[in-house]
């Protein structure tokens, strides 16, 4: 996926025979440049088809390598692309084996070896290590954006530093063996807002109802590889099978919290689903307690932190079977008589697709939202756009992808820029999208 | 156009000094009523134009008011002074002049305290959380920007900087997990600071995501409910580690643990959180997560800076995010674990 040559300053300056500073001027309409030079310039660059857009206006241009773990996947590069020019940068997808074969053809006494769970898959690479190493020399920084194995990882950021210290970022992902920079969506907190926003509205319960942990789409962001990242993590291996001991299988499992399913690679949920729905029920039980707290004066730790207030988180048919008995208890009634606005009813949903299904029970059973129940969630999205049930938008804290990529080319721009180092993980935050159902 | 009138031809015809002159002119102190009057009409009668007093020193972009309250910056403690220190670092960095003003308990909540509004600064910073009474004078309708630092409240029209609290206790928390612990415990109050609750969450996030029970038992606060003097109530059986919501509860812990004849690392584990402690023998030895305070200092004033320059800007709450220090503090569990990184 190479791009076209495109046309540059250079070129245009070396076509009038004038220096490249004076093209810049002459573009940006700077003063220096004469006004029957200016209007050359102009001329020449709508001839030559010069795209101001691709030279970042004033910014330096870069490339920003976008590392997969294989040939990247069609669709997705297309609006990643789109995102990453945003930031003046042009993105270049390759995959993880060429980037690291690259250097490591390079070395001859490597040749056979690779670290372990890479294969060398490409035929001939010398004639592509002096192509791949200048790339990486030449690149404003990388991006990393699904989790790869942490031998990878940590040989990626070798290869990057030896080429120039170029800056790598994980996007959505975030591994503690390897130091590098990460920007991770802010669940928990955008989960305390959730909260907090409820609370504002006259939501006294708010009831936690947790995603289905297999359904594939949750708020329209898709996993992006089926690859078993978790189970990795959890066993520190990258070779499952030699994590699994003869007999030992469930044990293992146990302790660890990783299922058989796990294991054997049929889970297929996702690293960012899962961290999604941990930071979710934190933050939401972090808001509950930071409410109860900021009310009630020397609230005792252990209670206060809800340890074994399970009651108020429910899975889908655990929501609805509360629907039905708090129908049932004549509450309905109750509270549309009594409009006691203090004793409102909300749930939380941990992702949009639990929000959509449950506000679509609550239609169904005539229930009003949200004059007798709310429903709010948090959800990631990869971009603008929302499904509304029966015509009413679900109220959310929505982060999008969108702004996950954008703070990574930021961190890349800020480390060329200040030569700086400190790795770290980088919250995004999320906005609240109100919507009809609180 | 005659030659420009300065400070100097004032001084020289009040017979005064130079910056006798600049001090009236400027309304600083240290000069009587009466010869500031005077010297206003000499200057005046020179030509002189009092609107722009002449600046010697290099153009100043801003001015930043710094507040605190004195429940933070008294003389024992020193973890918001050198968080102070680096603002002002940070400040002149960008030729930015700040002052400081600390609250005292009668200021913080006196009700017609608008500081803020009053004084001649361009924008504030706010290091450590001040009482809702003082954040309601004064930050409801602020006609100047303010940026909170270390704390953050919602439904106040600032942007925030703090540590990052979830996912650094969520770090110090994995740090002990790679090593092989697996029961472990977390020792702070919450009831006090919003940013031990958030690390609790991280320990927790921890937990969970390893599937690891956390015990009530192994909660403990670091103070006594009542008298808020620092204690910690140790349980009959002990976790294989320790998660310090702050090092400042590490040295307690550590001092209640030497009490009992526990040995750090031998018997249990300490991790803490801020990489500040001070006073206390367990400090050179003391695992802990780096909050960098020239960073968040940085940023606050960055962020402070670009409000004052486009009003308009979304408010952003930042997390800055650093490192975990090892000391001795943590035992690995796991033979041979040497090749692992945190």
């Amino acid at each position: 996926m190479r791009p076209r040559k495109k046309i540059s300053q250079k070129d245009i300056a070396k076509a009038l025979g004038i220096s490249n500073v004076s093209v810049s001027n002459a573009l940006a309409g700077r003063k220096g440049v004469s006004v029957e030079l200016t209007a050359k310039v102009r001329q020449a660059a709508a001839e030559m088809g010069y795209d101001a857009g691709q030279e970042g206006a004033g910014k330096a241009a870069g490339t920003v390598l976008i590392v997969t773990s294989e040939s990247p996947a069609d669709g997705r590069d297309g609006w990643i692309a789109e995102i990453v020019r945003k930031q003046k940068v042009q993105a270049q997808f390759c995959s993880l084996m060429e980037v690291l074969d690259g250097t490591e053809a390079e070395k001859p006494s490597n040749a056979p070896k690779n670290p372990a769970g890479l294969g060398s898959r490409t035929g001939n690479t010398k004639g592509r290590a002096k192509g791949r190493k200048l790339q990486i020399a030449g690149c404003l920084g990388l991006l990393v954006p699904e989790r790869i194995a942490s031998e990878e990882l940590a040989a990626l950021k070798a290869v990057s530093e030896e080429n120039g210290r170029k800056p790598l970022v994980g996007i959505g992902f975030f591994d503690s063996r390897v130091p590098i920079d990460y920007v991770l969506d802010d669940g928990f907190h955008g989960a305390q807002e959730v909260v907090r926003y409820l609370s504002d509205r006259g939501c006294e319960n708010i009831l936690y109802v947790r995603p289905d942990e297999n359904s594939p789409a949750l708020g329209g962001m898709e996993p992006y590889s089926g690859r078993n990242g978790f189970a990795l993590d959890e066993t520190g291996q990258d070779d499952l099978s030699s994590a699994i001991p003869p007999g030992r299988d469930s044990e293992l499992s146990g302790g660890s919290g990783v299922s058989n399913a796990v294991l054997s690679g049929k889970n297929s949920v996702s690293d960012a689903v899962r961290r999604m729905r941990m930071d979710c029920l934190l933050g939401y039980r972090s808001g509950m307690y930071l409410r109860d707290l900021h009310r009630v004066q020397n609230i005792k730790q252990a209670e206060a932190f809800e340890l074994g207030d399970e009651s108020r988180i429910l899975d889908l048919p655990g929501a609805e079977a509360y629907i039905r008995e708090w129908d049932r208890a004549g509450k309905r009634r109750g509270y549309v008589q009594g409009n006691r606005s203090d004793e409102r009813t909300a749930f939380f949903c941990g992702d949009m697709d639990t929000a959509r299904r449950l506000t679509a029970f609550l239609l169904e059973r005539g229930i009003k939202v949200p004059d007798e129940i709310a429903v709010a969630c948090y959800c990631v999205h990869k971009k603008e756009g929302s499904l509304p049930v029966a015509g009413k938008k679900i109220t959310a804290v929505r982060s999008l992808e969108e702004h996950l990529w954008e703070k990574g080319c930021e961190i890349i721009w800020e480390r060329v820029r200040t030569g700086k180092t400190t790795e770290g993980i980088h919250l995004v935050k999320g906005e609240v999208l109100e919507g009809d159902t609180v | 156009m005659g030659k420009k009138v300065t400070m100097r031809d004032i001084a020289k015809a009040q017979g005064v000094s130079v910056v006798t002159v600049s001090n009236a002119l400027m309304g600083k102190r240290g000069v009587s009523e009466e010869l500031r009057q005077k010297i206003f009409e000499t200057a005046k009668k020179l030509g002189y134009d009092i609107s722009r007093p002449e600046k010697k020193t290099e153009e100043r972009s801003a001015t930043l008011g710094i507040i605190s309250s004195q429940r933070y910056m008294s003389e024992w403690s020193s973890f918001y002074w050198e968080m102070y220190q680096n603002i002002v670092s940070a400040a002149a960095r960008r030729n930015i002049l700040t002052m400081l003003k600390i609250f005292n308990e009668r200021e913080e909540t006196d009700r017609s305290s608008a500081f803020i509004s009053e004084s001649g600064t361009d924008g504030f910073i706010l290091i450590g959380r001040m009482r809702d009474v003082f954040m309601e004078r004064n930050l409801r309708n602020a006609k100047k920007p303010a940026v909170l630092l270390d704390f953050y409240q919602e439904g106040y029209p600032c942007d925030a900087v703090l540590s990052n609290n979830y996912m650094g206790a969520y770090r110090i928390t994995k740090y002990l997990t790679d090593r092989g612990h697996r029961e472990i415990g977390f020792v702070g109050t919450g009831r006090t600071s919003d940013n031990v609750v958030e690390r609790y969450y991280g320990f927790c996030r921890c937990m969970m995501e390893q599937n690891l029970p956390v015990r009530r038992e192994w909660l403990l606060e670091d103070r006594d409910l009542e008298t808020e003097t620092p204690e910690i109530i140790l349980p009959p059986k002990l976790p294989t580690a320790f998660v310090c919501g702050s090092d400042y509860t590490a040295g307690i812990l550590y001092n209640e643990l030497f009490a009992r004849g526990v040995r750090v690392p031998e018997d249990i584990s300490v991790i803490g959180y801020d990489d500040y402690l001070y006073g206390n023998p367990f400090a050179g030895k003391l695992t802990s997560y780096h909050v960098d305070m020239a960073k968040m200092a940085e940023e606050a004033v960055r962020l402070v800076m670009r409000r004052i320059e486009s009003p308009g800007e979304p408010y952003c709450v930042c997390y800055i995010d650093s490192e975990i220090v090892e000391r001795e503090s943590v035992k690995s569990l796991q033979a041979g674990f040497g090749s692992r990184r945190l």
